[in-house]
C-alpha cells in the first residue's frame, strides 16, 4: 500500500463517519507516523501489558514469523567499532532497539546485561567475560565488556521513516498527490492497515467523532 | 557414532529450553559443561551400586573409563613423586576413581601399573620393604602420589580413570555408557530445572536481597 493508498482509505472512513470529514495532508502526516511508532512499539512488546514477574507482552518482536515478518522492513545490520579504551560504541542515528548482538567473527553472542547484574556476569568465573562478551545500555550508547572488544555486529530495529504524502495545489488550490515529493511506507499492506487503524483513533478524538474512534477499536480489537 | 560433548550439551540446553535456546540464556554451554562432571560422577556411582545389586560385585563399568596420556610428573619430596590428573576422579568405591596409572618413557617403554592405595594402606606401607618391578602410590585429590627411589620425573605417565572424558575439550567423545546417559540426563535436568524455578530478583540493585515478585 502506497502512501496516496493509504491517504485516500483513511479520507474515505473519515468523510463515511462524519459529515464533511475533511484530513488534510498536515493532519494525516501527523496521526499516520505517531500511529506507525505506536505501531512498532506493539511489534516490540508493550510494556503496559506485563505481568508482575512475567515481563512478556501479549505480542512480542521474537514470537513468531508472522510478527518477525511485519517488522522485517525495520530490521537493520551494523558493525559497531566501540573505542578500544572506554568499550563504548554510539547508538546508530536510526536506532530503536537491538534485536541481537553477535561477536565478528562467526555468529558468537554478546549478552545484554543490566547494570545491576554487570559484576555478577564481569566477575563469572564460569562464562569469562573475556570470552563471553557482555554489553549494557548507557547514555552514550553500548557499553562493552571486555572494552576492548574490537569489532561488534548488531541487528537492530530502526525508527520507521516518515510517511509523508507529498503534493502540489492544483489551480482551485485543492492539494494533488505528487509521488515525486512522497515517502512511502515500509510497512506491508497488513501492518498498514493495522497502522491506519490507530491513525483513525486520533483523528476521531480529534474530531469527537465516536463512530470513527469505535471502527477503530474494533479493527484493533477483533481483528480486521 | 560417538556422542561428543558439545553434542550432548546442546541436547541438554535444547530440553531445558523446550527448543534452541534464545541468546539470553543463561544455562550457558560452560554452565551445563561443568555441572557435566557432576552428572557424570552420580552416574558412575550408580553404575558401582547396580553392579554390586546384580553381580555382588562392586565395579563401574569400563565405558565410564578414560586414558589420558602425556600427564606430567614432578617432584613433590624427597622418593615421592606427583602425577597431576586433569580432574579430581569421582570417589567411587576405596580408590575406584583411578585405575591404572603406568609411566612412559621417551622412547616409548611403559612401566608395569602402579599399585594404587587406599590412604590407609598407604600409612601402612611407610617402613615396609619394597616390592620387587613394582611401584606403590595413591591418589589424593587431583593427584596420584606415587613412592619410588627411581626418578619419575623424567618419565610422563598415563592414567586410566573414571571420567566423562576431556571436559577442557568440547569435541572430545563423552565417555558414559548409553544406558547410564539416562541418569546423567536426570541428574542435570533437575539441577537446571530446579535453578529455572527459583524466583529471581528483577530489582537488582535496590538494596533489598529478596524477591518482590515471581
Amino acid at each position: 500500500m502506497n502512501v496516496n493508498q493509504a491517504y485516500q482509505l483513511m479520507s474515505y472512513i473519515v468523510g463515511k463517519n462524519i459529515q464533511q470529514g475533511y484530513l488534510s495532508p498536515e493532519d494525516f502526516f501527523q496521526v499516520i507516523n505517531s500511529a506507525q511508532s505506536q505501531y512498532l512499539d506493539y511489534l516490540l512488546g508493550e510494556y503496559q501489558q506485563y505481568q508482575a514477574g512475567r515481563p512478556i507482552a501479549v505480542v512480542e518482536v521474537g514470537e513468531k514469523e508472522k510478527i518477525r515478518n511485519s517488522i522485517a522492513p525495520l530490521i537493520y545490520n551494523i558493525t559497531l567499532v566501540p573505542n578500544p579504551t572506554t568499550g563504548i560504541a554510539s547508538y546508530p542515528s536510526d536506532y530503536e532497539a537491538v534485536d541481537s548482538m553477535w561477536n565478528v567473527y562467526g555468529f558468537y553472542n554478546i549478552r545484554f546485561v543490566n547494570q545491576p547484574r554487570l559484576a555478577s556476569f564481569h566477575n563469572s568465573s564460569i562464562d569469562l567475560v573475556a570470552e563471553n562478551p557482555i554489553y549494557l545500555l548507557k547514555h552514550e550508547g553500548f557499553q562493552f565488556y571486555p572494552t576492548n572488544i574490537g569489532l561488534a555486529r548488531m541487528s537492530y530495529v530502526r525508527n520507521p521513516p516518515s510517511i509523508v504524502w507529498g503534493y502540489v495545489l492544483d489551480s482551485n488550490g485543492v492539494p494533488v498527490y505528487d509521488p515525486t515529493t512522497s515517502q512511502q511506507p515500509v510497512w506491508a499492506v497488513t501492518d498498514m492497515l493495522n497502522i491506519i487503524s490507530r491513525a483513525l483513533r486520533m483523528v476521531g478524538v480529534n474530531l469527537s467523532a465516536g463512530e470513527v474512534s469505535q471502527y477503530s477499536n474494533e479493527i484493533r480489537n477483533v481483528g480486521q | 557414532m560417538a556422542l561428543n560433548r558439545r553434542q550432548y550439551i546442546e541436547q541438554i540446553r535444547r530440553l531445558i529450553y523446550g527448543g534452541f535456546p534464545s541468546e539470553d540464556a543463561e544455562i550457558t554451554v560452560n554452565l551445563v559443561n561443568q555441572v557435566l562432571n557432576q552428572a557424570i560422577g552420580y552416574a558412575a556411582q550408580k553404575a558401582y551400586g547396580d553392579n554390586l545389586k546384580i553381580d555382588g560385585i562392586a565395579s563401574v563399568n569400563n565405558g565410564f573409563f578414560t586414558t589420558f596420556k602425556s600427564l606430567t610428573v614432578t617432584k613433590d619430596e624427597n622418593f615421592l613423586w606427583r602425577v597431576t590428573l586433569p580432574e579430581v576422579p569421582p570417589g567411587i568405591g576405596a580408590s575406584e576413581g583411578v585405575s591404572t596409572l603406568t609411566f612412559k618413557s621417551d622412547d616409548g617403554k611403559i612401566s608395569y601399573p602402579v599399585a594404587l592405595m587406599t590412604m590407609n594402606q598407604a600409612s601402612f606401607s611407610k617402613g615396609m620393604r619394597d616390592i620387587p618391578n613394582k611401584l606403590i602410590g595413591y591418589q589424593q585429590g587431583g593427584y596420584v602420589y606415587v613412592l619410588s627411589t627411581i626418578q619419575l620425573s623424567q618419565y610422563s605417565a598415563n592414567c586410566t580413570m573414571i571420567s566423562g572424558g576431556l571436559s577442557t575439550d568440547l569435541d572430545s567423545v563423552l565417555n558414559v555408557p548409553p544406558d547410564y546417559l539416562t541418569f546423567v540426563t536426570e541428574y542435570l535436568k533437575n539441577y537446571f530445572v530446579a535453578s529455572r524455578m527459583m524466583p529471581v530478583d528483577l530489582n537488582g540493585g535496590d538494596g533489598q536481597d529478596f524477591v518482590r515478585s515471581n
